[in-house]
């Protein structure tokens, strides 16, 4: 049983994964979308400089943005083509829903969170501190990796919705707040030396409840749709 | 009692008699509320008169997490246990909260000109209460956007639990965070028997909290009431049609 569980779940994460790679624009658009509008606060930042904490807070931001572009594609295919109907009948909708989450994870929010805390640096023009750069990278790492999880939950949410673009906007980004508020507080922590676990241990929870949580939820949401 | 409601006749029957009450309830305990708060209360020593608009802020946020709370609930219990009742409950009580939150955040504003200096600061206590009215917001449109309503009422209500993380977030937030906004002078029945208001500015706010709380009591009854009704005749629309 548990064999042919995990080679459900093989197949469905090769076929993710192929898909993925044979639409770049989508993932691309993301990532492009967080360098850009970095890369355009670099010029700014010149112009007016702000303080570091502040700008690693912004980049946060963009970071949660660039997530949010690629939820809209996440089922929507799958879904207007039929597909995600007949994965239903052959139950094998929490396969799906697993490795459209690992494979998000790894191609977009792995790549943001490695790519969040080096352009905070070549943005900002501060002189590299290990101290400082490695637990801004865990904070980036584990809101990429939160967000990720509330995305697939909002992304199924939105899925039957008129304008589901607008919609996820205004259901994800209010859902976001609070991860970012305790982000922020951590990277701002973790910047200016001082203790960074507090808030950063309430991003951990949540990203442990979402993993218990978000698949039977995204998986009762799938199921329901038409 | 949660089941006893869920049928929509008994419920029909007993809201019918709870929204005259609570209306004059309502009543009665503004006038004396805003009496209290307005005319005998001492003003403060720091803020003058300004303080006053306590009387209407203060409540209108409590009701704002109180609602929210009591959308959380009936969306469990739609989703649980699929109580048609829930559902028209949780569908009346978004508009209620937007509007209790908007309120709160309108008054807060104003009151922040005097004491503050400003109307809007980031802060964490105001920014969570602005991420409650947008909760409140996704939570219409969704149920708007869905054409399926049964649909369009589950997927809102897994929004809706999902925002519940929001409310602690709300209540705690001015003692994790270092903000402009004060902290709950009344945050427990502890700290009700040794407040850090004066007694005389205390029993008007009190007041005013219960008046709100049955005003909104009235309009969410009144609400799921309206969508009670909507959908009965919807129902004879359609064998109407049929016929």
């Amino acid at each position: 049983m548990a064999v042919g569980g995990g080679m459900k779940l093989g197949r469905h994460i090769t076929r993710e994964w192929r898909v993925w790679w044979r639409q770049p624009g989508d993932w691309l658009a993301s990532l492009l979308f967080f360098i850009l509008p970095v890369a355009l606060f670099g010029f700014a930042n010149a112009v007016v400089p702000v303080s570091f904490q502040t700008g690693q807070s912004l980049i946060l931001l963009v970071l949660v943005l660039a997530l949010l572009l690629s939820l809209d594609r996440l089922f929507r295919q799958d879904w207007q083509s039929g597909i995600l109907q007949q994965w239903r009948l052959r139950d094998e909708l929490g396969a799906v829903i697993v490795a459209k989450l690992l494979v998000l994870i790894a191609s977009l929010a792995i790549p943001l969170s490695v790519l969040g805390p080096v352009l905070v640096y070549a943005v900002m023009s501060e002189p590299l501190i290990w101290g400082v750069w490695l637990p801004l990278a865990l904070v980036y790492a584990i809101l990429a990796l939160d967000a990720a999880l509330l995305g697939i939950v909002t992304a199924a949410l939105c899925l039957a919705a008129r304008q589901p673009s607008i919609v996820l906007v205004l259901v994800f980004l209010p859902l976001c707040l609070p991860l970012l508020i305790f982000a922020m507080g951590a990277g701002l922590a973790a910047v200016e030396g001082t203790n960074f676990w507090p808030p950063l241990s309430v991003l951990v929870a949540w990203g442990m409840i979402g993993v218990v949580v978000v698949v039977p939820v995204t998986r009762y949401m799938l199921a329901e749709l038409e | 009692m949660v089941h006893i409601l869920a049928n929509p006749k008994r419920f029909l029957q007993l809201s019918a008699r709870i929204v005259p009450i609570a209306l004059v309830l309502a009543v009665v305990l503004g006038a004396v509320g805003l009496y209290g708060g307005l005319v005998l209360a001492p003003k403060d020593y720091l803020q003058g008169e300004a303080m006053r608009i306590m009387y209407v802020h203060v409540p209108a946020a409590w009701m704002a997490m109180f609602i929210y709370a009591a959308l959380g609930a009936a969306s469990a219990s739609y989703l649980i246990w699929k109580h048609p009742v829930a559902d028209c409950l949780a569908r009346g009580a978004s508009p209620v909260g937007a509007a209790f939150t908007a309120v709160a955040l309108v008054t807060g504003m104003i009151w922040g000109i005097p004491s503050w200096g400003v109307a809007w600061v980031w802060d964490a206590r105001l920014t969570s209460v602005l991420v409650l009215l947008f909760l409140y917001m996704g939570h219409i449109v969704l149920l708007h956007s869905i054409q399926d309503s049964e649909q369009a009422s589950k997927f809102a209500a897994i929004l809706a639990l999902l925002g519940l993380v929001n409310l602690p977030i709300i209540k705690w937030s001015v003692d994790w965070w270092n903000t402009l906004h004060q902290p709950a002078s009344i945050s427990s029945l502890e700290r009700l028997r040794d407040p850090s208001i004066d007694g005389a500015m205390l029993w008007p706010l009190l007041v005013m909290g219960a008046a709100f709380m049955f005003w909104v009591m009235a309009l969410l009854l009144l609400a799921a009431r309206r969508e009670i009704a909507h959908r009965r005749l919807r129902v004879q629309w359609l064998r109407g049609g049929r016929g």
